[in-house]
C-alpha cells in the first residue's frame, strides 16, 4: 500500500490559530515492523515519523492486485485487512469504489490470502482507515484512469470527452448513445500503463464516502453463511484441542495418554513443547501441552478430559494479584523510575507546597474475550504449510510459523477468513503457531479450537496497573505541578523480550503526551517484573492512562470548585509544552479537544436539571489515535439490601476524526467502544493465584450484558476536511471508566480509583 | 446412529449419546451458522430452536433431541422468506464481528414468537443470555422493536 500523504503536508495553515496536524509519514517498510510491536497509533508516530515529500510519493500499487473485474461486469475488490467487525471490509471498499466511479450494488468484496505485495496486511492500531486513504482512492482512481484510457483507443477519441459513472465509461458528448461497460473494456484496461498520480475526486462529488451503506457481510451473518476460523472445513479434516499448563510457565513432567487415545474418534495425541517466551517478536509464545486429534470436536474435548498430566511447576507459581498490587505501591513510593518527561521543577514545587493532592488509581489485567475464541486450520503437505487463521497479523503469522518450523517463507501460506472479535489478540502468532505444529505432525488438515477456558487463562492480558498522581495548585486552583508515577509490567517485554527498548515511554501513552496546561510536570516509570503474558488491548495502554488522568483533573476542579468542563476549558489554553520525543511539533491541536468538549456538553445537557438521583460525568481524550473524543455519562445508583449499583442511562459522544468515511459505521465503532469501556468498568478482571490465571470462563469473567447496556449511545462527528483522517477503532473507550467515576463522584460522593468500579457496602 | 431433523430434514447422525448438538450441526452436519461460545450456556452463541423454543445447543445431548424439531440459523428464513429479524438486522445493520448474531437472532426470534411486541424490559430479559463482545445490544434493542412492527404490519400497540 503507498504512502502518499503529500496533499495533507501541504495545506496551508489553518487560521484559527490551530496549526494543521503536520502529516506523520512512515516509512512502509518501518511500519510494517512496528506495526506488528504495537497496536497504539502513538508508538506510530513517535518511532518512525517522518515528513512526507512530495517527491516520495510512490507508484500506486497495481490496481489488478486490488479491483478484479469480471467480463459480466461483476467487481471484486480485494480488501487487504482482517475483518473483525469494524467493518474493514466496507469503508475501505467505499474508497476504492468511490474513485473507480463503480456502482456499490455490482460490487463483491474478498479478503485476499496474504500476499507481500499488498505490503501491510497488518489490522491494528486504528490505523486501515487513516493509512488506507489515499492510497486505496488511487488504486480506484488509477483503475478508472485505465478504463477510460482503454475506451479512448477504442473509439479514437480524446480521453477527456469520457468519463465514469455507475460501471460505465460514457462519451460525454454522446451521452446515452456509446458507452461500454467495465467488464467490456477490462480486457484493454489492464494493458495501460498505471497512471502514477491519478485525480482524486473532489470532495463535493462524493456520491459512496460519507453515507450510510449496510455492511458488505451482513446478508451472509444475518442467514449464518458467514464463514469465521473456526468455519473452515476441509476434505479429510481433524478437530484438535490442546490441554495447557494451567499454571503459567509450567512444563509436562510426565503424560498419559492411554484414556484418551481409547475415546471413540481419537487419532492421535501430539506434545507440544512450549517457546521461550519473547526471544524476539518471531518467538511467538506458545505454552506448550498435549494436542488430542479427532474426527470431531467433541471427541477432541472428550480425549482431552481423559489426558493424565504430571505438570512441573515453573518459574511464576508464586505470582498472585495480591503480590502484584503489593509490589506496585511498593514501587510508587520509591523515587528512582524511569523518567519519562520532565518540565519545570516539579519537585520542587510539590515540596514548598501548603497542600498536595494525592491519588492512587489501579486496574486489573484484562481478558479479551473475543466471542469466537482463538483458532487456526492448518495444513502440511510434506513441503508447504497452508494456514487459514482468523489472525490480525498474517504477516507476522507467517513469519513466525517458518521461523518456528525452519521453513523459506514462501512455502507458508496464511488465508484469512472473518474474525469473530480480535481487539488486539489476534495480532499475535500463538494460536496460528500451535496449529502448525499440530498439523506438521499430521498428513491431514486440522482445525485447533481454543476452548473459552483456554481462552481466558491463556490470553496476552491488558496489563494491570498502578498510578500515583500528585498535584499542586496555583492561587486560582490551576495545577501548578504535576508528578505522575506509573508501575506496571509493560507489554513490550512480552512482545519483545527484556531487551525491548522504549518500555516506559509506550506505556506511558496517554501520559506524557498529556495536554492539559500545567508549568511543572513530571512522569516516571517503574516496571513490574511479571511472567503473566501481556499484549494489546484495545486503545492499549490508554485504557488506564486516561483513567488516571481524567479522574484527577475532576479530582482538581472539585479541589478548586470549579466546574469540571470549565476547568478542562481553561487547561486547554494553548499547545502542550511537552511532547514525546521524536513526535512531530504541534500535533495536538487544542481547539479541536475544545471543540468536542463544548459539542458534547451541549448534546448531552451539562449543567441542565436531570431526573433525581441521576448526575452527569465528564471525561475526554485527545489524541488516541490521533483523534479527539469527548464523552458525558449520564448514570445513577440503584441501591438494594445487600448492594449497589451503577446504572449507566445514556452515553453522548462528540468525535472529530477528520473525515468520516462511512456514518453508519463510525457509529457502530463508538457504540461499540463504549459498551466494551462499560464492561471494563463495571465487571472485569483477571486475578492471578499460585501462577494461575483464577477466572475460566463468562460465569466468572463477566462481560457486560444487554440489560446493563445504556438506552442510549449518542455519537456527534465534528467534520474537518482540511486534516488527516485518523482513527476510530479505539479512541471512545478510555474515557469512558472516568467519565463513569466522574459520575458517581457526582452522585455518591466516594471517588473510586480501582477498576472495575466498586462502591462501598 | 439417530435421527436427526434439522431444518425440516431427517438426517442420520452417527454420533455418540452425549454429543452435544452443537457439535452433530457443526462438524458432522456441516451446518456452521451456530457458534460456539462457552460451552457452559454462558454466552448464547449457540442457541437453536427445539420445537420452537430456544435452546443452548452447547449443553443439549443429541439423544434429548430426537424426535424434536430443530431449527437452526440456517433454517430461520422459511420458505426463502426472511424472518422479520433478519431483515431488521439487516436494515439497521446491526452486526459487528457478527460471530455472536446467530444466537442473537435466534432468541429474538423466539422472543417475539411468544411477545409479539416486547417491552424494553422484555427485551432486556430475554436477551440477557445472549453476549456480544463487539457492543451491539442497543441495535439490538431497536432491531426487535422494528421487528415486532413490520410483523404486525406496522402497527404499533
Amino acid at each position: 500500500m503507498s504512502d502518499d500523504r503529500g496533499q495533507h503536508a501541504a495545506s496551508p495553515p489553518r487560521g484559527d490559530g490551530e496549526r494543521s496536524a503536520p502529516t506523520v509519514e512512515l516509512d512502509r517498510r518501518g511500519f510494517l515492523r512496528i506495526v506488528a510491536s504495537a497496536t497504539g497509533g502513538f508508538a506510530l508516530a513517535t518511532q518512525l515519523p517522518r515528513v512526507a515529500r512530495a517527491e516520495d510519493a510512490p507508484a500506486p500499487p497495481a490496481p489488478s492486485l486490488y479491483v478484479r473485474i469480471d467480463p459480466d461486469n461483476r467487481i471484486t475488490l480485494a480488501i487487504p485487512k482482517s475483518e473483525m467487525g469494524q467493518g474493514v471490509r466496507t469503508s475501505l471498499a467505499m474508497l476504492i469504489a468511490e474513485e473507480l466511479e463503480a456502482d456499490w450494488s455490482q460490487i463483491s468484496v474478498e479478503t485476499p490470502t496474504f500476499d507481500p505485495r499488498y505490503l501491510d496486511q497488518g489490522t491494528g492500531g486504528s490505523s486501515s482507515i487513516w493509512l488506507a486513504f489515499e492510497p486505496l482512492r488511487q488504486v480506484g482512481a488509477a483503475m478508472r484512469e485505465m478504463l477510460i484510457a482503454a475506451a479512448a483507443a477504442r473509439w479514437k477519441l480524446p480521453a477527456s470527452r469520457l468519463h465514469a459513472a455507475g460501471g460505465y465509461i460514457v462519451d460525454v458528448d454522446r451521452a446515452g448513445a456509446r458507452r461500454a461497460s467495465f467488464g467490456e473494456l477490462v480486457a484493454d484496461a489492464v494493458r495501460q500503463p498505471i497512471p502514477v498520480r491519478p485525480a482524486l475526486k473532489p470532495r463535493e462529488r462524493w456520491k459512496l464516502l460519507g453515507k450510510d451503506h449496510v455492511g458488505k457481510d451482513v446478508t451472509d451473518i444475518v442467514h449464518g453463511r458467514a464463514r469465521y476460523g473456526l468455519d473452515q472445513r476441509l476434505p479429510g479434516m481433524l478437530y484438535a484441542t490442546i490441554e495447557r499448563p494451567r499454571e503459567l510457565g509450567a512444563t509436562i513432567e510426565a503424560f498419559d495418554a492411554t484414556a484418551a487415545l481409547a475415546v471413540p474418534g481419537v487419532e492421535r495425541v501430539v506434545p507440544l513443547a512450549p517457546t521461550t517466551p519473547g526471544l524476539t517478536l518471531l518467538d511467538a509464545r506458545v505454552a506448550g501441552g498435549i494436542a488430542v486429534v479427532a474426527r470431531h470436536t467433541w471427541a477432541a474435548l472428550e480425549g482431552r478430559r481423559r489426558l493424565r498430566i504430571r505438570w512441573r511447576s515453573g518459574p511464576h507459581v508464586h505470582e498472585s494479584t495480591a503480590g502484584h498490587r503489593r509490589d506496585m505501591a511498593a514501587a510508587l513510593d520509591r523515587t528512582g523510575g524511569e523518567t519519562i518527561h520532565r518540565a519545570g521543577d516539579p519537585d520542587a514545587q510539590l515540596t514548598a507546597a501548603a497542600t498536595v493532592l494525592r491519588a492512587d488509581y489501579e486496574v486489573p489485567f484484562l481478558a479479551h474475550a473475543t466471542l469466537e475464541p482463538m483458532n487456526c486450520t492448518a495444513h502440511w503437505d510434506g513441503a508447504r504449510m497452508t494456514l487459514w487463521s482468523p489472525t490480525q497479523d498474517p504477516e507476522l503469522a507467517r513469519s513466525a510459523v517458518a521461523t518456528r518450523l525452519g521453513l523459506p517463507l514462501a512455502q507458508v501460506t496464511v488465508h484469512i477468513p472473518l474474525l469473530g472479535g480480535g481487539f488486539g489478540r489476534r495480532i499475535n502468532a500463538d494460536f496460528s503457531v500451535e496449529a502448525a505444529l499440530v498439523a506438521h505432525q499430521l498428513a491431514a488438515p486440522v482445525q485447533v479450537m481454543w476452548t473459552r477456558e483456554d481462552d481466558i487463562t491463556h490470553d496476552f492480558y491488558r496489563p494491570c496497573a498502578r498510578h500515583r498522581l500528585e498535584a499542586c495548585l496555583d492561587g486560582r486552583g490551576d495545577p501548578l505541578a504535576l508528578r505522575h508515577r506509573l508501575c506496571d509490567p509493560a507489554i513490550g517485554i512480552t512482545t519483545e523480550g527484556d531487551g525491548a527498548g522504549n518500555i516506559g515511554a509506550f506505556e506511558s501513552n496517554g501520559i506524557a503526551n498529556a495536554f492539559y496546561r500545567v508549568p511543572h510536570r513530571a512522569s516516571e516509570y517503574t516496571l513490574l517484573r511479571s511472567g503473566v503474558p501481556r499484549g494489546y488491548w484495545r486503545a492499549v495502554n490508554t485504557t488506564h492512562t486516561t483513567f488516571a488522568i481524567e479522574s484527577f483533573v475532576d479530582e482538581l476542579a472539585v479541589a478548586a470548585r470549579r466546574d469540571p468542563l470549565a476547568y478542562r476549558l481553561a487547561l486547554l489554553d494553548r499547545p502542550p509544552q511537552l511532547r514525546p520525543p521524536g513526535t512531530p511539533a504541534a500535533i495536538f491541536a487544542p481547539a479541536r479537544m475544545k471543540r468536542c468538549l463544548e459539542l458534547v456538553a451541549s448534546k448531552a445537557g451539562w449543567g441542565q436539571p436531570l431526573a433525581a438521583g441521576r448526575a452527569l460525568g465528564l471525561a475526554c481524550s485527545g489524541f488516541d489515535h490521533m483523534s479527539y473524543v469527548a464523552m458525558i455519562i449520564e448514570a445513577s445508583v440503584e441501591r438494594s439490601a445487600d448492594a449497589h449499583r451503577i446504572a449507566v442511562h445514556r452515553v453522548v459522544c462528540a468525535v472529530d476524526c477528520g473525515t468520516v468515511v462511512h456514518p453508519d459505521g463510525a457509529r457502530a465503532q463508538i457504540e461499540g467502544a463504549v459498551i466494551q469501556g462499560l464492561s471494563a468498568a463495571l465487571h472485569e478482571r483477571i486475578t492471578i493465584a499460585a501462577g494461575r490465571v483464577v477466572e475460566s470462563n463468562f460465569h466468572d469473567y463477566p462481560v457486560l450484558r444487554m440489560h446493563h447496556a445504556p438506552a442510549v449511545i449518542e455519537a456527534h462527528f465534528i467534520e474537518r476536511p482540511e486534516v488527516p483522517v485518523t482513527g476510530l477503532g479505539e479512541p471512545a473507550l478510555p474515557p469512558i471508566a472516568p467519565a463513569l467515576a466522574n459520575a458517581v463522584h457526582r452522585i455518591t460522593g466516594h471517588r473510586l480509583r480501582e477498576l472495575p468500579l466498586r462502591l462501598p457496602a | 446412529m439417530h435421527q436427526l431433523t434439522v431444518n425440516g430434514r431427517t438426517t442420520a447422525v452417527d454420533a455418540p449419546d452425549d454429543m452435544p448438538v452443537l457439535w452433530v450441526l457443526r462438524d458432522l452436519l456441516g451446518l456452521t451458522g451456530t457458534k460456539y461460545g462457552c460451552g457452559v450456556a454462558q454466552c448464547g452463541a449457540c442457541t437453536i430452536h427445539v420445537d420452537g423454543e430456544p435452546r443452548r445447543s452447547c449443553i443439549l445431548p443429541v439423544r434429548m433431541a430426537l424426535g424434536t424439531q430443530i431449527t437452526t440459523i440456517e433454517g430461520l428464513a422459511a420458505n426463502g422468506v426472511d424472518h422479520p429479524v433478519q431483515v431488521a438486522w439487516t436494515r439497521l445493520n446491526v452486526p459487528q464481528c457478527g460471530y455472536c448474531q446467530a444466537g442473537q437472532l435466534m432468541t429474538a426470534a423466539a422472543l417475539l414468537a411468544e411477545r409479539p411486541h416486547p417491552t424494553d424490559a422484555e427485551i432486556d430479559g430475554a436477551m440477557a443470555g445472549n453476549l456480544c463482545r463487539c457492543g451491539t445490544y442497543v441495535r439490538i434493542r431497536a432491531a426487535i422493536h422494528e421487528a415486532a412492527r413490520a410483523a404486525s404490519g406496522g402497527r404499533t400497540r
